[in-house]
């Protein structure tokens, strides 16, 4: 643009050098708070993490030791240990329970779409599946406590007599399993076949050369993927559901099922929460041109929500999953700190909570500044790693 | 369209008095928000919020017509360490145990209030002995208790009678539970399942004191420098305890306890209490707050059980004065107040705890309270105090790391991935590792 | 039965199961508001759903019964000083709100439909101090607004929460999925920068603020730690602080806290119902001169 002629240079620089202006007077009011409310607090505790800081002592700089003694190893009876005995488990704690991430963001989808359509008293169903969102806390703990219990709990009180139920008689019994056993089956062929697909769509989005031949390599590996699977698999599933019918896990007791309920648990409260709504507004920002013309090419359904809906509302998907990363690795304080205590055996204690508790409660606000801004480094490659994809994927109109 | 002109008009109406209304909200707000009056000394007490507080407050305030006192709900220590940072300190603050104020007092944030207590008539004289862990710091009185419990045995006495077992006597041991507790347990049948109906003892999975010290094991050695956790008396202690829920079943387990409970692992054993489901719990006195809600529970208290070592767990709390307090003469006529008899009966008359203050004046007065009939029997908790011991810390590891490494190792435990014993070892070995990095780290302590 | 029929039928269904165990929670909060202490959990372990007095088994005329049922509310009401902490709530929610989607709908303007240097790193820097625990900076900005001697007053409860980078990113994505044309358009007919904000950007994005609004009030109205934090004295205490009076060391009020909930509860369900309306129109771009 630097070799055009003259005039329209300068034309173009003034109507940029407007643009910039009107664009600080926009940011103004926030920039200026966000500098002196936001920045400022972060920017100090960037420095206190290379401190030992007590909070009531001045802080003392310590350069990079409070990182060693977090991310570090040392021998011990010539074996490898971290320097830190819990901060590994509570990282793994939390990334495990970041997988109802996607998930939720599926499930809220869903929601939104049947919350989008023109029924009557569609307001009414809003309203109600908001209410998780805005009820009081302690009510939802005390419900999910009661229906994870163990011997009285409503979920396993259903296990029990339907399970009890259906394998009442052999015949009953072989056709539940071999149900479920299908069942199960197409769900894993969906999982796999939602995976292939999940890569095509970034390869073709990427532009990448080898299309054909991964599409090829995962048809075969598919292919006889599911032959070995549908042989050992069927004895698996039977066994696996006597067992589980007749004694249901003890949810929020045992290290193995606690998370995966807790998961449940925060699917439930946020399909029709703030993601459903986010999803909503987004959908009705759809211009109903946009369906009206693709009607008249002949799209069905499916293809309107491929071809139209998916890619207008794609920057609402990556806001949310955006932000979801960012709260995921910062979630469960509320649910260790009131429900979980932590445990079982430290199961569902996250790094919130660790940090938490070394900072306000073991007063060690350098090592807690510390944590947090290896959470920080970890939460801002995740953030780029989506941002660089999402450039390429989001569709901005 | 008419319609959207009128709309037009409704949300401009609307708008004008949302803002007007807000404004004037605004106005009427910032204009009260003063509350007390001039002259008049106002000072912040920092504690969980509790109904009494408010009694409290209006004995004082008569005693003291010059002093009004807020009352801050939640002594959350984000919130509390937030003010003492910035400069902006409530007067009198609750401190939950004896680390906290030794690390609060090591740092030089608590008054020391020695030089006081004749001048302000604060009765540290007439405290328990066993509380000193809450009141000193090398010498110096940082914090003043007001009340304490030491823990007891809570039984249901309607269950003990229908199972034809003799009511337990102070002084009482551990086998003697044992046996009362079997005699307790009962179980139903539910779809031809054997379900427990009813379980004869819960101990919270937090209050492992009373077992390491049964069999005078420590949790420490004297210098603090070694975890004893895996020395035989307290793997004794612990396999006793273990015993109690996976051998003899006396106990409901971890997880039947804890999916009862609605906060946190706290609290499941009253609930379990109060529906009749356990027959023995053990804690402190402040149960009685909630079992006298249930008007048709009938219980009573008796000792801990013991071993060859007769000793149980006190718990309590201390108020301390922030050094950077702005109304400190208030602060001082306030807690040399709470000891006084009045406040002292009022709080353990609510029921949370006993009295601090071991005045016979007082003990007199509170070893017997005509107006619930369970709690006639308020001597044995001051008998207890004899046998009550304060838990063990060690300065070389904070007491959060311990509890985090017995919960998990203990979790472990109770799961059956590990024996007892084995979980004994585990944590020795793991305090003590902490216990080594902090002494050639020392910027892991204060 | 056509297919559409019957398409709307089944989500019919799958709606009123979900919605079932959606009203579970609200539904025993309710419930439990008007029973005594005694009766929140079940004799036999687990939660008990209905209170034992019910106001069509026993007359509201017996006022001792009466007590019965509906007392938590006036207990409650007593206990805490509900009014009180009902205004300062409202008013710290409804200033914040609106000065959070203003300053958020105006930075996002600026991110998402204008050019100026440095604007995509700006924005991500936005972005990461999001990343940084809250638990880490509470100490420094608490500092920082005893430097304005902000503390325990409204300015230091509502300022810091003006500037939010959630808004900001959330309003700047819808933004940019707006379509040009009608910008282009008011451009041609001589709009200023502001005028294209007021006239066009934001009536096109009423879904997406009527979504920042709810969700920012809900944010203050909820809002615990914060207000806990910075205020000092009663008056300025808003109704979360107020609640937590009857969660105590050793027992919970669990039947008044319900009642309690139940009264705070309503402003933010009345704010959704209301701001429902604007989830229902949409973008007329017909309206608006067409594409």
């Amino acid at each position: 643009m630097n070799n055009a002629k003259t005039k329209p240079v300068e034309k173009r620089t003034s109507a940029r050098r407007r643009e910039t202006l009107a664009a600080y007077g926009f940011l103004a009011p926030n920039f200026l708070g966000f500098l002196a409310f936001t920045s400022i607090p972060v920017i100090i505790s960037l420095f206190m993490s290379f401190t030992h800081w007590n909070i009531f002592k001045s802080p003392a700089w310590v350069g990079f030791e409070n990182f060693s003694s977090l991310l570090g190893f040392h021998h011990e009876d010539a074996r490898l240990v971290p320097n830190d005995p819990f901060f590994w488990q509570y990282v793994y704690n939390t990334v495990y329970l970041m997988i109802g991430i996607p998930i939720g963001m599926m499930g809220s989808l869903l929601i939104a779409l049947m919350m989008n359509q023109k029924l009557k008293g569609i307001v009414f169903f809003r309203t109600i599946y908001f209410l998780p969102a805005v009820c009081s806390g302690v009510a939802l703990l005390i419900l999910w406590k009661y229906l994870y219990n163990a011997d009285i709990g409503l979920i396993n009180q259903m296990i029990r007599s339907v399970g009890g139920a259906l394998y009442s008689s052999p015949a009953t019994g072989l056709m539940t399993t071999v149900l479920l056993a299908i069942f199960f089956g197409l769900t894993m062929i969906g999982c796999v076949a939602l995976i292939m697909l999940l890569v095509m769509y970034i390869c073709s989005r990427l532009g990448l050369q080898w299309k054909e031949g991964i599409y090829r390599v995962l048809l075969i590996a598919f292919g006889s993927g599911v032959f070995i699977a549908i042989g050992a698999y069927g004895g698996a599933v039977h066994s696996a559901i006597l067992s589980f019918i007749s004694t249901p896990p003890d949810w929020l007791g045992t290290v193995q099922w606690a998370k995966p309920a807790l998961i449940v648990m925060g699917l439930w409260g946020g399909l029709g929460g703030y993601n459903m709504i986010l999803y909503l507004a987004a959908l009705q920002g759809v211009p109903s041109s946009y369906y009206e013309a693709a009607e008249i090419d002949g799209a069905g359904p499916w293809a309107k929500f491929w071809s139209v809906t998916w890619p207008m509302i794609s920057p609402t998907t990556f806001f949310i999953l955006v932000m979801s990363i960012i709260g995921g690795f910062q979630s469960g304080f509320m649910t260790a700190n009131v429900m979980t205590g932590g445990g079982p055996a430290g199961s569902t204690t996250t790094i919130e909570y660790y940090l938490y508790q070394t900072a306000f409660e073991k007063f060690n606000m350098g090592y807690a500044s510390t944590i947090a801004w290896v959470l920080f480094g970890v939460i801002l490659i995740l953030t780029l790693a989506t941002w660089k994809l999402g450039g390429r994927v989001v569709t901005y109109e | 369209m008419d319609n959207t002109g009128l709309t037009r008009i409704f949300t401009t109406i609307g708008v004008i008095f949302g803002v007007t209304a807000t404004v004037a909200l605004g106005i009427f707000l910032t204009s009260t928000t003063s509350p007390t009056p001039k002259g008049k000394a106002s000072i912040r007490w920092c504690v969980d919020p509790n109904p009494i507080r408010k009694e409290q407050i209006k004995l004082f305030e008569s005693r003291h017509p010059d002093i009004s006192v807020i009352n801050d709900p939640g002594a959350e220590p984000q919130r509390l360490l937030t003010q003492l940072a910035g400069d902006v300190p409530p007067d009198v603050m609750a401190l939950y145990d004896p680390q906290t104020i030794r690390l609060f007092a090591k740092n030089g944030v608590l008054l020391d209030l020695t030089p006081y207590v004749s001048k302000y008539n604060i009765a540290v004289d007439k405290l328990y002995p066993a509380l000193e862990p809450y009141v000193y710091h090398e010498g110096r009185i940082v914090g003043i208790p007001e009340n304490c419990g030491p823990f007891v045995v809570f039984y249901n006495k309607k269950l003990f009678r229908e199972a034809g077992v003799p009511y337990p006597k102070p002084g009482w041991t551990w086998e003697e539970c044992l046996d009362c507790a079997r005699k307790l347990t009962k179980y139903k049948y539910e779809n031809s399942r054997r379900i427990p109906s009813q379980k004869g003892l819960f101990i919270n999975n937090t209050d492992w004191w009373l077992l390491i010290w049964m069999h005078n094991g420590r949790l420490f050695s004297e210098d603090g420098k070694r975890c004893l956790m895996d020395s035989p008396q307290v793997k004794k202690g612990i396999r006793f305890w273990a015993d109690l829920r996976l051998k003899h079943k006396v106990m409901p387990t971890a997880s039947e306890a804890q999916s009862m409970a609605p906060t946190g692992a706290w609290g499941s054993d009253a609930l379990l209490f109060r529906a009749s489901m356990v027959a023995m719990t053990l804690s402190g006195r402040w149960m009685s707050i909630q079992y006298r809600e249930q008007k048709d529970l009938d219980w009573d208290v008796v000792s801990a059980p013991h071993g060859p070592n007769r000793v149980t767990l006190l718990a309590s709390k201390a108020y301390a004065i922030p050094k950077a307090s702005p109304n400190r003469a208030e602060a001082l006529t306030f807690i040399g107040h709470l000891l006084q008899r009045d406040n002292q009966l009022l709080v353990s008359n609510y029921g949370d705890g006993i009295p601090a203050n071991s005045d016979s004046t007082i003990t007199k007065a509170f070893a017997y309270n005509p107006d619930y009939p369970n709690e006639k029997n308020n001597q044995l908790h001051l008998d207890e105090m004899k046998y009550a011991r304060v838990q063990e810390f060690s300065p070389y590891i904070n007491n959060l790391d311990v509890s985090a490494i017995m919960a998990v190792e203990l979790d472990k435990m109770w799961l059956q991935q590990q024996s007892p014993d084995a979980a004994c070892d585990v944590i020795a070995k793991r305090i003590n590792a902490i216990i080594r990095r902090n002494l050639a780290n020392p910027n892991f302590l204060d | 039965m056509n297919r559409r029929t019957l398409a709307k039928a089944a989500l019919y269904f799958i709606l009123s199961v979900g919605a079932i165990s959606m009203l579970a929670p609200f539904v025993w909060m309710a419930l439990t508001s008007i029973k005594q202490p005694g009766e929140v959990f079940a004799a036999g372990g687990g939660i008990k759903w209905l209170p034992e007095h019910f106001f069509w088994r026993d007359t509201i005329v017996d006022c001792a019964k009466y007590r019965a049922w509906w007392g938590n509310y006036p207990d409650a009401w007593n206990e805490i000083n509900i009014p009180r902490l009902y205004m300062s709530s409202i008013f710290v929610a409804a200033v914040g709100t609106f000065g959070q989607v203003l300053t958020s709908a105006m930075a996002a303007y600026a991110f998402a439909r204008l050019r100026f240097p440095g604007r995509d790193k700006l924005f991500f820097a936005y972005l990461a101090t999001m990343m940084v625990p809250g638990s880490v900076t509470m100490i420094p900005l608490f500092v920082i607004l005893r430097k304005m001697h902000w503390i325990n007053s409204y300015s230091g409860l509502i300022v810091p929460g003006l500037f939010s980078a959630y808004g900001t990113f959330m309003l700047r994505q819808f933004f940019m999925g707006l379509p040009a044309e009608l910008e282009d358009a008011a451009k041609i007919d001589g709009s200023g920068y502001m005028g294209i904000w007021m006239r066009v950007i934001l009536p096109l994005s009423k879904p997406a603020l009527a979504t920042l609004t709810t969700f920012t009030f809900m944010g203050f109205w909820g809002s615990y730690m914060w207000p806990l934090v910075i205020t000092v004295t009663e008056p300025l205490r808003t109704l979360p602080i107020g609640l937590r009076y009857f969660v105590g060391q050793h027992a919970t009020n669990y039947t008044q806290l319900m009642a309690g909930s139940m009264i705070a509860v309503v402003p933010v369900l009345l704010l959704f119902i209301f701001n429902q309306r604007y989830f229902v129109e949409g973008i007329k771009l017909s309206g608006m001169g067409g594409k």
